[in-house]
């Protein structure tokens, strides 16, 4: 009889649990996922802002925290804008790309195993699609590419980075001018492939993106930093040559990101 | 006990959804199911699932049914092993993680899969779930 009951149980959430991802795959499904994105997004943001805050090294933060509780909350909360304000500053401080196309974006989680140790490869921002945020437009920050939007639901988005394995974007280097193929390897590392072996590669040189933008012109738009060289293996037996590439942003240490919009 | 392991399933959502890519939601449906052997964990596994799916960006539905469907496995074996030992909790965490990294595709597959089983062991030391023998036998004499 439990059993019978067991086994009842289990195929009514299983039929509904298939039910809810077929439906979620309709547009209807979406936007209904919207309305629990408005739910689910404020409680995510506050669990993230609370990790980045004890991530962001503040001595002097940390000692009024011990002083006072009540001032803490304050602080906290004024250290945030301003981080915000800052970032905001250095953003429009650049001349490219173009300042009325970025969208600030806030990151509300990342997929790390160990978090403020390992990288993520992955991000989720507090904007979707109702904010004009669409598929593979580029996300950065200063003039550094960070990554590009994979998915976009209503009010939140996914971003793969741009040493997630399986990303890839042509590039060049700035002082050499030589052309590849930025991959990404995982870990925070980047692999600049695919560069001939008259090319030449010097460390310390900046790899730059070439463009990459689709028909409808969402995409990584060309001069942006993807980060410098640190070696070089260049075999005179391979087709190729080949450079490991660091990004220059930390992307563990920002709250606030830039999505790079379509012009309408 | 039952408050503490739905605080812990509420907790690993917010974890999971938010700072890491462990799969604790999956470990404290494993530690509820073994903890309260009832259909409770079915309701657990369907809600925290679709909840996590949001989270996470991903089509929702799809973390419910691997963890309905895991759910269900330890529930049919119940009778046959004991499931409420370290050594069924670590083991089963190793399987189901493991392949719940090859289903929802993770970088260091492996490492994560062994800190998973590390941190059930741990966990259910921690949570004392381990009930206590029946004295029948005794009381009879």
């Amino acid at each position: 009889m439990r059993r019978s009951n067991i086994a009842i149980s289990f195929v009514f959430f299983l039929f509904l649990s298939f039910f809810i991802y077929a439906f979620s795959l309709t547009s209807l499904g979406q936007s209904l996922i919207g309305i629990f994105e408005l739910g689910t997004v404020p409680l995510q943001k506050t669990a993230f802002s609370v990790y980045a805050e004890s991530n962001t090294k503040l001595s002097e933060l940390q000692s009024l925290k011990n002083q006072n509780a009540d001032l803490e909350s304050q602080i906290v909360t004024y250290k945030e804008q301003d981080k915000e304000i800052q970032a905001l500053r250095d953003q429009f401080a650049t001349t490219s790309p173009s300042q009325s196309l970025l969208m600030p974006v806030h990151i509300i989680g990342l997929k790390a195993f160990i978090p403020g140790v390992s990288l993520p490869e992955q991000i989720i921002i507090d904007k979707g699609k109702k904010d004009g945020i669409r598929s593979s437009a580029a996300v950065i920050y200063k003039n550094n590419v960070i990554g590009k939007v994979v998915v976009a639901n209503d009010h939140i988005s996914l971003i793969d980075l741009v040493f997630k394995k399986g990303f890839s974007v042509t590039a060049n280097t700035s002082k050499t001018n030589s052309l590849g193929i930025s991959k990404g390897n995982g870990q925070g590392n980047i692999i600049l492939d695919n560069v001939v072996l008259s090319d030449s590669l010097v460390k310390g040189d900046l790899v730059i993106t070439k463009g990459s933008i689709d028909t409808d012109g969402s995409g990584i738009p060309p001069g942006l930093v993807i980060g410098k060289i640190t070696s070089v293996d260049k075999k005179a037996s391979n087709l190729f040559q080949t450079a490991q590439v660091q990004p220059l942003v930390d992307i563990t240490h920002l709250t606030t990101l830039f999505v790079l919009l379509k012009p309408e | 006990m039952q408050k503490i392991l739905i605080a812990l399933v509420v907790v690993s959502l917010i974890l999971e959804g938010s700072i890491t890519s462990l799969p604790l939601v999956l470990l404290s449906l494993l530690i509820f199911r073994i903890a309260v052997s009832d259909n409770s964990g079915f309701l657990m596994a369907f809600l925290s699932g679709i909840i996590l799916d949001i989270f996470l960006v991903r089509p929702v539905g799809q973390s419910s049914i691997y963890f309905l469907i895991i759910l269900f496995l330890i529930g049919m074996y119940e009778k046959k092993f004991e499931v409420n030992s370290l050594l069924f909790i670590m083991l089963a965490t190793f399987t189901t993680s493991l392949v719940y990294f090859l289903v929802f595709t993770s970088p260091s597959i492996l490492i994560q899969t062994i800190f998973m089983t590390f941190l059930s062991g741990f966990l259910y030391v921690v949570l004392r779930l381990k009930k206590p023998k029946k004295q029948a036998s005794v009381s009879h004499l």
